[in-house]
């Protein structure tokens, strides 16, 4: 029944109500969620977006590809900016906000001040604030690699072999991402999907 | 007619885009657009899915994201506060952030300074989830900072996909496959699905603004901190005192070029895990090194050679330590 509303969904044929259970249901229901990873791949291999691998075997991989496809672009005009100096407050407005992409910002941190000021009130912490960085606890990492604090690119996770550092690494992150939400197109890179991807793919 | 419209929309944009202010049109969207939708997010091969209602009613903005793919997380925002729901370990985190600030900050960019540093290019019309958009690219003009290719919705200015590269490498992907612009949008599809009662719920706490001249006597708090020489392009935008957890008050600097931003932190090592190096997850990259007793750890969206030379040249204040 659910796998009836998945394809309906991803066929654009579910109303809200149809819609919202369908989510719920994914969130609940590993199976669930194996159907839906399922139905996108075959969805996508019905459009005849080019050779589909085996589900198993690239799927991430070919929907990647897809989009850098998508991506590759012809080269364009170039868009003077220097001819709207008395737009610039306009356009550094909208460079602020496109940054966030709606759904991906998320302000999981405080605001620092303004200004270099080493007095600062301290910060009142509620009652059941938990011991250590909450977001190190919750986000906890079997960063098990065979990897010492060098540079190496992982996806989801940091890429150290100390979990305690890659939870402090997350934590500052995250704060990060809360500060600089209204600076530029690097919080497009979001906080917000940052914390509901994180380490996921330990998981499959 | 009706079909004539989008067409029209469509050529009234393609003059609005070329006439400039694509970036504040989307901007307005990004905050004011109603939609529910399908994100997909890419990074190395990884793929992640997720569902996203959003709502704009009366100045209030309320947002709702669902992870469908892998451990179950539901993340609830209403303005400024945010539940981040983790089921699987029956936890909500919860945080709260200044809006009024966000939207003063945004003033203090400027197109000149990004003019500086990248070159902005109109790629022309694409289609993306059945819809017409413009796709615009922001190319860096150095190894300081990343690239950034947008595909704008031309019906209505938001943002349907955003590559971060880095020279010809894309590095991270979000798209959304599939949108629907509603206007109808009920209370209920922004509520959690889940009964959170029972939960751990973990709350961070406004921290206390400082203005100049404040006192404060506690001597935990980190000494001010400069910087001699940024990358290229980039300045501070803020800095500041936060309470990262109940062990630890931690120095926060912003970095900027009006594009890319970064933030160093600076702790007492001795409650911190030392970190020294460099490290990266996906696009962000950290660079940590120990100053004369405090960690500094740089982290942010930009290339490892911009953390690396941040983290290399933040210095203690010496003059203001000596007068506080």
């Amino acid at each position: 029944m659910i796998n009836e509303k998945v394809s309906a969904y991803l066929d654009g044929e579910c109303d809200d109500r149809e819609s919202a259970e369908v989510a719920d249901a994914l969130m609940r229901d590993p199976e669930q969620r194996a159907a839906w990873q399922r139905q996108l791949w075959l969805r996508s291999a019905l459009r005849g977006e080019g050779d589909v691998p085996p589900l198993d075997a690239g799927f991430a991989d070919r929907v990647t590809a897809a989009i850098q496809d998508d991506a590759a672009a012809p080269a364009g005009k170039v868009v003077s900016l220097r001819s709207r100096r008395r737009r610039t407050w306009r356009s550094a407005a909208g460079l602020a906000a496109a940054a966030s992409v709606a759904a991906v910002a998320v302000l999981i941190s405080q605001p620092v001040t303004n200004v270099d000021v080493p007095n600062v009130a301290a910060p009142v912490m509620s009652a059941d604030v938990t011991e250590s960085n909450p977001v190190a606890d919750i986000m906890q990492v079997a960063a098990n690699q065979p990897q010492d604090d060098r540079r190496e690119r992982d996806a989801d996770h940091w890429s150290v072999s100390d979990p305690a550092v890659a939870d402090q690494l997350h934590g500052y992150l995250i704060e990060h991402n809360g500060v600089s939400r209204g600076y530029g197109l690097s919080s497009a890179t979001p906080s917000f999907l940052r914390v509901a991807t994180y380490g996921q793919s330990e998981g499959r | 007619m009706t079909r004539l419209f989008p067409l029209v929309l469509l050529l009234v944009a393609g003059v609005v885009y070329a006439d400039s202010n694509w970036l504040s049109r989307a901007s307005k969207a990004v905050r004011t657009t109603d939609y529910r939708g399908t994100l997909v997010y890419l990074r190395d091969g990884k793929m992640d899915t997720l569902r996203v209602v959003h709502r704009y009613r009366e100045g209030s903005e309320r947002e709702r994201l669902i992870s469908l793919t892998g451990e179950p997380r539901e993340i609830i925002r209403h303005n400024g506060e945010v539940n981040c729901i983790l089921p699987e370990k029956q936890v909500v985190l919860v945080a709260k952030h200044a809006m009024q600030s966000l939207l003063s900050n945004v003033a203090d960019m400027s197109a000149e300074t990004l003019q500086d540093n990248y070159t902005v290019r109109d790629l022309g019309e694409r289609r993306l989830a059945d819809r017409q958009c413009r796709a615009i690219a922001i190319e860096p003009r150095d190894e300081y900072r990343y690239g950034y290719r947008l595909l704008i919705d031309a019906k209505t200015d938001l943002p349907l996909k955003l590559d971060l590269l880095q020279g010809d490498e894309v590095l991270e992907q979000l798209m959304f496959t599939d949108i629907d612009f509603a206007a109808d949008i009920a209370d209920s599809e922004l509520q959690p699905t889940f009964d959170t009662e029972g939960f751990r719920w973990v709350r961070h706490q406004p921290m206390h603004s400082a203005k100049p001249g404040d006192n404060d006597d506690d001597a935990e708090l980190p000494p001010a901190w400069r910087i001699d020489d940024l990358p290229p392009g980039f300045s501070l935008a803020e800095s500041g005192v936060r309470q990262v957890d109940n062990n630890l008050m931690a120095r926060q600097m912003l970095f900027t070029d009006g594009v890319a931003t970064v933030s160093a932190f600076i702790a007492p090592l001795a409650e911190r895990k030392a970190f020294s190096g460099e490290t990266t997850m996906g696009a962000v990259n950290a660079f940590g090194r120990e100053v004369d007793g405090f960690q500094i750890t740089v982290v942010g969206e930009v290339p490892h050679i911009t953390a690396e030379m941040i983290g290399n040249n933040i210095r203690r204040d010496t003059g203001a330590a000596a007068s506080e």
